[in-house]
């Protein structure tokens, strides 16, 4: 009786995860305690890097078996639907939202709900902002593709982190690189949590301090029915130009077209609440289960992250580069700081923006003006996005 | 190497043309939007600015009103004349009813417009 019982718990140990598991895993499981720690104790980005980092750790437990990444990276590049139901484990099925391409657009429906595009309607030519500072993105493709690592669907999928918008790079990553959504995403939303670190010292040392003193007009108000008008019209716009942007730009309107038109207050309210976070839980766990020990701990992760902060910083540089070119052509109408809020990462880069030029003058209010360019960058970043999916998919 | 250079160059240079061409092509169109849109706003605003003068205070008792056209005018007229009023003090001879207003910008020194109000004020008594 006594022998079976030490039988019974000795099996029970050689074949738990303690003994068996992988010591790349406990890497792993030690690297998303940390992710959490920065998430809660550092609040970086909490609201996706601390689902993205418990999935990322509920990847790496030994036999939990919660996900499979051999059932959507394989030769065949398509999905086994019999085999998924048959082994698919809880994120596997979470995954699929991801993998369908599901998850970002309606991030993107929820964001759309919550963004007031008003200063960018009352200053259109910040829009030309948003597109500057994607020349981040495509400069850290030749990045990638030089290093000798990546092929070229994948450089694309690293450059896209320089859109500093998590959504877009997670659906990019998908379609291009699906191996390498686990380093891409966690460097997408690292970095910009870290965009009031990367970003002032950048813009600090492109402008001058009379640039950065140059105190912008008032904006002129927006009728309501141009914030109407303009979900509709980028939506024509950019998807007859673009049809593979369609999804996220498609769904960022339709969001902004349910806050604008104000008769659909339960739908708007659902997009930007309840409907957001529940996507946001399973999009996070299901992209931190990506971040698996073999995929994640080697080389390429590192060149990434190295790559990520170039994309950022390049980002940045050219959208500051640009408000100093309209500085120059507007006779000094435009405070060059607000070209760093074009990367996106709203509303983030638009508070580093009000905060430098806060720095040189303490008169000075940017923040609506740096609005205009950090909403058209996520019109931007979904273009290039599309760019990048017509090219190398 | 030289390969995935001019590859690159070339992914970079196509999107970026796309991207700028999109975006200029979404600021013309923008642009446009004030002159295609009628403001109403801005409509309604300039109706205001052309009824006729400011307050008009007057010693004649109970004038006949213009009629207003709407509730916020109302509230606004209420407004104006419990403040034309209020500024008086209480002066049981003086009895104004406000027929119109204007919304003028504030150009003049505030000095000014103490020495304005002394003015009406000592006219009136």
């Amino acid at each position: 009786m006594f022998s079976d019982f030490i039988n019974s718990i000795k099996y029970l140990i050689s074949d738990s995860g303690f003994v068996k598991g992988n010591p790349l895993q406990f890497v792993m499981i030690l690297l998303a305690c940390f992710l959490i720690y920065l998430a809660i104790g550092k609040k970086y980005e909490p609201l996706l890097l601390l689902p993205i980092a418990f999935g990322m750790l509920l990847t790496n437990l030994p036999f939990a078996e919660l996900y499979h990444p051999e059932l959507f990276i394989n030769e065949s590049g398509h999905i086994n639907i019999q085999e998924l139901i048959d082994k698919g484990g809880l994120l596997d099925f979470l995954y699929l939202g991801v993998k369908l391409g599901i998850y970002p657009p309606l991030i993107f429906l929820g964001i759309g709900a919550m963004t007031d595009f008003g200063p960018l309607l009352a200053n259109p030519k910040s829009l030309l902002l948003g597109a500057a500072a994607q020349i981040g993105i495509f400069l850290t493709l030749i990045g990638a593709l030089l290093t000798g690592f990546f092929t070229p669907a994948e450089a694309g999928a690293i450059g896209i982190i320089g859109g500093a918008d998590g959504p877009t790079a997670i659906y990019v990553t998908t379609r291009l690189a699906p191996h390498l959504l686990g380093p891409i995403a966690i460097a997408a939303y690292s970095y910009m949590a870290l965009v009031p670190l990367i970003q002032p010292p950048i813009m600090k040392l492109l402008t001058t301090k009379k640039e950065r003193e140059v105190v912008m007009e008032q904006l002129r108000p927006v009728s309501k029915l141009e914030k109407i008008m303009f979900p509709i019209v980028v939506t024509v716009i950019v998807c007859l130009f673009l049809p593979s942007a369609a999804p996220l730009v498609g769904m960022l309107m339709l969001g902004n077209l349910f806050k604008e038109s104000g008769v659909v207050e339960r739908i708007n309210k659902t997009a930007q609440n309840e409907l957001l976070n529940i996507i946001t839980i399973f999009l996070g766990v299901s992209v931190g289960a990506t971040a698996t020990a073999e995929n994640f701990l080697n080389v390429k992760t590192l060149s990434i992250i190295g790559l990520g902060l170039a994309a950022f910083a390049l980002g940045t540089a050219f959208g500051v580069l640009f408000g100093k070119l309209m500085y120059y052509l507007t006779g000094g109408k435009v405070n060059p700081l607000i070209g760093s809020a074009g990367v996106s990462a709203v509303p983030m880069a638009a508070r580093v923006s009000q905060k430098v030029g806060q720095e040189a003058n303490p008169s000075n209010f940017l923040l609506m003006h740096a609005m205009g360019p950090n909403v058209a960058g996520v019109i931007g970043s979904a273009i290039a996005a599309g760019v990048l999916l017509s090219i190398l998919q | 190497m030289g390969d995935n250079l001019m590859q690159g160059l070339s992914i970079t240079f196509v999107g970026i043309t796309v991207v700028f061409a999109s975006l200029m092509i979404l600021t013309a169109i923008i642009y446009l939007f004030p002159k295609l849109i009628p403001n109403k706003d801005k409509t309604s605003s300039n109706k205001t600015s052309n009824e006729e003068p400011v307050n008009t205070p007057s010693n004649n008792d109970m004038e006949t009103v213009e009629p207003v056209s709407n509730l916020s005018d109302d509230s606004l007229i209420a407004v104006l004349t419990a403040a034309v009023l209020a500024s008086m003090g209480d002066r049981p001879d003086v009895k104004i009813r406000v027929t119109s207003f204007k919304r003028i910008q504030q150009t003049s020194p505030v000095w000014n417009a103490v020495g304005r109000r002394e003015n009406i004020t000592g006219n009136l008594s």
